[in-house]
């Protein structure tokens, strides 16, 4: 490989927006987010560690560092187990019911069982409630909904790692001995087996949720629950017993749910993730949970406003401490100064503030000087990879849509209503700004497309 | 999105980036799926240096999602979206996490209305490929002479070498990993000394 790509590829690779962000925090990254809501939420979470934190957020934003970050904070604090989990790894969120953030914290908090003999216990008591919830559920509705070829190859692949774990080389001749060890092992190896467990129960689950037309539902604390309760009461009781253990021997458990913004029924938001959220905070367990910004736009959260907190874009266009921050951002990362000035300045206007599509239009300019041939990346390549970021974003859009976008560049208000609107505001093609007054704009990358667009109906339309 | 009219050109960008988990989108028409993804797959192998892997997505998201879990290759080639619905394009968009596998990411092949659906139910994972979604115009893809011949000179104006240079370089299988390289043997005509690489 010559000198220059390798050179081109270490650049690049210092702009990478879509791994873990735990790694541009260990490479030293990190910039100190100004104006940062999460600093607020920690200062509550240490004088009330039970209580609701709700942050709402617009997607590459940079709420899973902030998130990490609170994580790290808390943690450093005596008596406190802050514990961060990617709700997507264990479950599909798009079809996320009632009882599987209880499933999934219960789970975490097994971790933090240090007496052995009691976490077995607990271990197989909680197990034993996920899999016969599972069961439960399945013997409802399984007549109605059979289980796919797929899933039941799945769930028997599973079951095949889950004795593999259990009985590595196990051979049913072998001696005692070796038997007392696969037992020892057993005990070793529940956790994953708890893990793989979830896993068989969650895929049934998300099957089951196809049908809820039998499932009736009544009004409780603002929620709707369902009357089909008893294999959930299972999944309760056994959390309490594990929440219990678990504060009484490791002091204050704060959960931080990360990836549930990414759960855009916003009904089914309120209904089953908070239907859990409240359940977990009745056994004096702390939640700061994400959700996406259409959440706010959602009838009835206003129920729930003293736990919500917003995450919105800076607005490197009014604001020069945001501009100072994104700078800061680009300048950690190209060491080398290979980016010009020019090209920054321009890459950061157009970003919209959007911390994600900075690092994605950033990689697509250093791309474009290779490609080129360049040595620096330059104004004109920066130039380059906006406008094909700007032509995928204005992908797709249908005539509402643009005509929404042109008014709101034209009028600059935009009050979200229908699924439409709120999804361009899900997407970025408009973004909402709080500095120096809450506000929308058109992501800047569009305005000139739109602007055409509008123009070339004119001269269509006489 | 930017029209490419070579796979060379999508071969270059390709292998400039560096490993991570980097996620790129082709949209190309139904009919030249299958042979996309061969000539892509065969290419990837030499000059990202790596496995990769094609994954199909006609069983819906949720299997396509537990295959890139199994999934060994370093890079991986997702194709058949085209019966994907709504609810498909969501499931596979709450489940991005999954898609990080800490290796080179990988490559969606989609037609114009699979695309659609896309970006209108996966915006999470949509904003991971930002400006990284390409449109092939596979009936472009031919060079005129001229412009071959410019492309040629670029080449060995850049990297001080002659054809016959490139070609002995790749007869004793020390090809550069450059992807300029590969473009190059194309150009002449000699594709045949890309097999050889692998």
């Amino acid at each position: 490989m010559s000198e220059r790509l390798q050179r081109f590829r270490k650049l690049m690779a210092a702009f990478e927006g879509t791994s873990n962000p735990q790694h541009a925090i260990e490479r030293g990254f990190y910039v100190d987010l100004p104006h940062n809501p999460m600093a607020e939420i920690t200062r509550r979470i240490e004088v009330r560690p039970a209580s609701l934190h709700l942050l709402l957020g617009g997607i590459g934003s940079g709420k899973t560092t902030q998130l990490l970050l609170a994580q790290e904070h808390l943690n450093q604090l005596e008596g406190f187990n802050a514990i961060y989990v990617d709700v997507s790894l264990y479950t599909d969120i798009s079809k996320i019911e009632r009882g599987a953030l209880i499933a999934i914290a219960g789970l975490e908090i097994i971790k933090f069982l240090d007496d052995k003999k009691q976490s077995d216990l607990l271990l197989s008591q909680y197990v034993q409630a996920v899999y016969d919830s599972a069961r439960g559920n399945k013997k409802t509705k399984e007549a109605q909904f059979p289980i796919p070829d797929t899933l039941k190859k799945l769930e028997k692949h599973l079951e095949d790692d889950l004795k593999n774990r259990i009985f590595p080389g196990y051979r049913p001749e072998k001696t005692e001995d070796k038997n007392k060890f696969e037992k020892d092992k057993f005990q070793q190896d529940k956790l994953q087996i708890s893990q793989q467990l979830l896993e068989i129960y969650k895929l049934k689950y998300a099957l089951i949720t196809e049908n809820k037309g039998d499932d009736k539902a009544f009004n409780s604390k603002g929620l709707l629950v369902s009357q089909n309760q008893e294999v959930d009461n299972k999944l309760i009781e056994a959390f309490s017993n594990l929440s219990k253990s678990a504060l009484e021997k490791n002091g204050e458990i704060v959960f931080i749910l990360d990836g549930l913004d990414r759960l855009n029924n916003s009904q089914i938001f309120i209904d089953s993730v908070f239907n859990d959220v409240m359940e977990i905070l009745e056994f004096g367990v702390g939640v700061v949970l994400i959700g996406s910004i259409p959440i706010a736009y959602q009838k009835g959260i206003e129920k729930f406003s003293s736990y919500l907190h917003y995450f919105p874009y800076l607005n490197v266009a009014e604001d020069a401490e945001a501009r100072r921050f994104f700078l800061n951002i680009l300048t950690i990362r190209d060491s080398d100064n290979f980016i010009t000035s020019e090209a920054k300045d321009f890459l950061i206007t157009e970003s919209g503030s959007v911390l994600r599509d900075l690092m994605s239009l950033t990689q697509s300019a250093i791309e474009e000087a290779y490609v080129d041939g360049s040595d620096n990346v330059k104004l004109e390549h920066a130039e380059q990879a906006v406008a094909s970021f700007a032509r995928s974003k204005f992908m797709g859009l249908t005539d509402t849509s643009l005509e929404t976008l042109q008014k709101v560049i034209s009028q600059k208000t935009f009050t979200p209503r229908t699924p439409e609107e709120l999804e361009l505001l899900l997407t970025g093609h408009i973004l909402e700004y709080t500095h120096p007054r809450k506000h929308f704009a058109v992501h800047p990358v569009l305005v000139p497309l739109i602007q055409e667009e509008n123009k070339n109906l004119s001269v269509a339309h006489g | 999105m930017d029209k490419l009219f070579s796979l060379d050109e999508l071969l270059q960008r390709i292998t400039a980036r560096p490993d991570g988990n980097i996620w790129m989108a082709l949209i190309v028409a139904i009919d030249e799926i299958e042979s996309t993804l061969e000539e892509l797959q065969d290419t990837l192998e030499i000059f990202n240096e790596c496995e990769t892997g094609t994954l199909s997505g006609t069983e819906g998201a949720l299997d396509l999602v537990q295959q890139i879990n199994q999934n060994s290759e370093a890079y991986i080639l997702l194709y058949d979206f085209e019966n994907w619905d709504s609810q498909q394009w969501k499931t596979f968009d709450g489940f991005r996490s999954h898609l990080d596998q800490g290796k080179k990411g990988g490559f969606l092949i989609l037609t114009q209305e699979s695309t659609r659906l896309m970006l209108h139910n996966a915006p999470n994972f949509v904003s991971w490929l930002g400006a990284r979604i390409y449109q092939f115009q596979k009936d472009s893809e031919m060079l005129t002479q001229t412009e071959r011949d410019r492309r040629l000179n670029a080449l060995q104006e850049n990297f001080k070498m002659s054809d016959q240079d490139v070609i002995e370089l790749a007869e004793n299988l020390k090809l550069p990993a450059d992807p300029e390289f590969g473009e190059w043997l194309i150009l002449l005509d000699r594709g045949d000394l890309l097999e050889r690489q692998k």
